[in-house]
């Protein structure tokens, strides 16, 4: 049997790189590398669309027909009873839930860093909040004026239940002038002060974040939303 | 140069990461690759912008730093944020965001005009790293047809994306 000739396989990953490096000197190649960045974004969009339009998948067992009514009935029950027994639910899992956030790379770096953020860094990532406090609390008295900083120990402080001193720093945080920075201090100075009962203050925090152009007050006016089911 | 990161990162984060994902090693993501060269182009233009005459040395630039990065053992894995976020802030360029974005969706409806197979041929040739060998015994054709078949695609789409594309030397 004849084998099958080997081609050249211009869209294998490493080649793409090896275009790329062309690309720095050879303008048929920096056409390509451009080619091929508009087809791999737009094979994204198109797999994207696919994905959102493909049929839910056929129902696994038959359905009876008493089974929709039954469910029906005991879904009513259930609702009723959580009607009955609960008056928060939705609105306080929503808003009260406070995961640490990851860091950015970025900000280690920033020139305006204090010198020990980066160490501060580390014991915070691993959830180790006494010590990632301790590290911060250094780090923002050799730069009060370190937005990060101020946020992160807000987080640890939130982390470790000292939500007095938490809520002062978030507060501090929301006048930073990284608009991003600030609008994640707002949203977690309004979940804290529904935690503390604060409803109408945690209400003022978000109206005025949904109210901004940034991009968090969709969250902002999802968060509101949420407030309002209480 | 007027600069849009967010633009600039529509247009070339998807090839980049798809550049990165062989060249990375763990517990870094080609993610955390694409950050790392992002963040150092955001340097350098902050550093010497006069040597960014253009989009075109940034993409060099981005991309070479993005080889170079894959060489190196990075301090962390496992970013969740995304950087151009806190990029776009500084230098929002929402009209830019906007032409690239509309290329891409002209792009897709190029591709949404070739036949499934074709389609599904591309897709997994460039998204999915899938080999020609691979899909070839999957579908029980010569690999030498499947490799013109691609070729005439890829051709067909140049010719379709030609007139999207605004620098000059598109033209030649």
């Amino acid at each position: 049997m004849k084998p099958e000739p080997s081609h050249d396989d211009a869209l294998a990953p490493e080649r793409l790189a090896r275009l790329a490096e062309r690309a720095e000197h050879d303008p048929s190649a920096a056409a390509e590398l451009d080619f091929l960045a508009d087809l791999v974004a737009g094979l994204e969009r198109t797999r994207a669309r696919q994905a959102a339009a493909a049929p839910p998948p056929a129902p696994r067992f038959l359905v009876r027909p008493w089974l929709p009514a039954a469910a029906a009935s005991l879904l009513f029950l259930l609702a009723l009873g959580a009607w009955l027994l609960s008056d928060d639910g939705r609105a306080t899992q929503r808003l009260a839930g406070r995961e640490a956030p990851p860091y950015l790379a970025s900000e280690l770096r920033g020139a305006e860093a204090p010198s020990g953020f980066a160490a501060a860094m580390e014991p915070y990532t691993r959830g180790d909040w006494p010590a990632a406090r301790t590290a911060l609390e250094a780090c923002l008295a050799e730069r009060p004026e370190h937005g990060p900083t101020r946020f992160y120990l807000a987080v640890a402080c939130d982390q470790l239940g000292d939500l007095a001193r938490a809520e002062e720093l978030y507060r501090d945080a929301t006048a930073s002038p990284d608009a991003l920075l600030a609008g994640h201090a707002r949203i977690r100075l309004a979940q804290l002060l529904v935690e503390r009962g604060d409803l109408a203050g945690a209400r003022a925090e978000l109206e005025r974040l949904a109210q901004s152009v940034g991009e968090l007050a969709p969250n902002a006016r999802d968060l509101l939303q949420a407030l309002g089911e209480r | 140069m007027r600069f849009s990161w967010d633009a600039f990162l529509a247009r070339y984060g998807p090839l980049a990461r798809l550049i990165a994902r062989p060249l990375v090693r763990p517990p870094a993501t080609a993610e955390d690759l694409v950050q790392e060269a992002l963040l150092a182009l955001h340097e350098a233009l902050a550093r010497e912008p006069e040597r960014f005459a253009d989009e075109e040395h940034a993409r060099n630039y981005f991309l070479r730093a993005l080889r170079n990065q894959a060489g190196k053992t990075l301090r962390r894995a496992g970013r969740e944020q995304p950087l151009v976020g806190e990029l776009a802030a500084e230098g929002l360029d929402a009209l830019e965001l906007r032409l690239v974005r509309e290329r891409h969706e002209l792009v897709a409806r190029c591709l949404d005009e070739l036949p499934a197979p074709d389609r599904e041929l591309l897709t997994r040739r460039i998204l999915d790293g899938h080999t020609l060998q691979r899909i070839a015994a999957e579908r029980g054709v010569p690999l030498s047809t499947l490799h013109e078949r691609e070729q005439a695609l890829l051709a067909q789409l140049r010719r379709r994306c030609a007139p999207l594309e605004n620098r000059p030397e598109a033209a030649r």
